[in-house]
């Protein structure tokens, strides 16, 4: 059997791990994550990341799907708000598989409100959010928009979600998309477990067809 | 936009894929096949 791996991206200004490069166990999330990953002998990959910077986040993300597909690996793009939209991205360039969780939309709008940050919310690491980081964005999403190129995407939402309309993100979505929706939960997403037997079937069953 | 190209296109390059820039077993986590240590420490530091 193929050997699988998954490149899983944080969200806007969070963390994947600690200071010291351990896993932030302390996001259930991660910990679900890495306990599926372990237990069905899939590489989790899932490095921090600086969205302050998002050329060089696709270029390392490129760099590191290209070091899996050298060992033969099949690799699937996954994420978290921002890590969602990387990650369509990051499938519409490759034609990997995305799973998107409680994706932002269109960054260029939804990050502004964030401008004045000063810390990362995880780490607690000096971070300065700008408005020219928000709208280096908009070619991104211009490209994603503007592309008739059919894009493997899984959707996982959090109905709840009080960050970004998850009702809007369905009807964005609904016809593009394999969608499973949660009734409650929140932005950070609170049903992993929940969608695991999801992310199994995408990692074992639609990555088959790439 | 030159740089992701020629990552999207390495592939297609002669001889790529048959090299084995892993040393050592896959980590489950943290330090990813082929990152060297300073990108690591790019990656964690920003």
């Amino acid at each position: 059997m193929t050997k699988k791996a998954i490149i899983y991206l944080h969200g806007f200004n969070s963390a994947s791990l600690d200071v010291h490069g351990e896993l932030l166990v302390s996001k259930d999330k991660l910990q679900v994550m890495h306990d599926f990953c372990t237990q069905h002998d899939i590489v989790f990959f899932t490095p921090n990341v600086d969205y302050r910077d998002f050329k060089t986040i696709v270029e390392d993300m490129l760099f590191e799907w290209n070091q899996f597909l050298d060992r033969g690996y099949d690799v699937v793009f996954m994420g978290s708000s921002m890590g969602g939209f990387s990650s369509e991205y990051l499938a519409l360039k490759t034609g990997c598989c995305a799973i998107m969780i409680n994706p932002a939309l269109s960054p260029s709008s939804l990050l502004p409100q964030f401008v004045g940050v000063e810390a990362n919310y995880e780490t607690g690491q000096p971070y300065q959010w700008q408005q020219s980081h928000c709208e280096q964005y908009i070619p991104y999403e211009q490209e994603l928009a503007a592309s008739e190129q059919s894009i493997k995407r899984t959707l996982l939402l959090d109905m709840a979600d009080e960050l970004i309309d998850a009702q809007m993100t369905l009807e964005k979505y609904r016809d593009r998309a394999r969608v499973e929706t949660f009734q409650g939960g929140s932005h950070s997403f609170e049903h992993m477990r929940e969608a695991l037997s999801m992310v199994e079937q995408v990692v074992f069953l639609e990555s088959l067809t790439e | 936009m030159k740089a992701i190209d020629d990552l999207l296109n390495y592939h297609a390059k002669e001889g790529a894929g048959q090299s084995d820039p892993f040393a050592a077993d896959q980590p489950v986590f943290g330090q990813p096949p082929g990152l060297t240590d300073v990108k690591l420490l790019r990656v964690l530091t920003t």
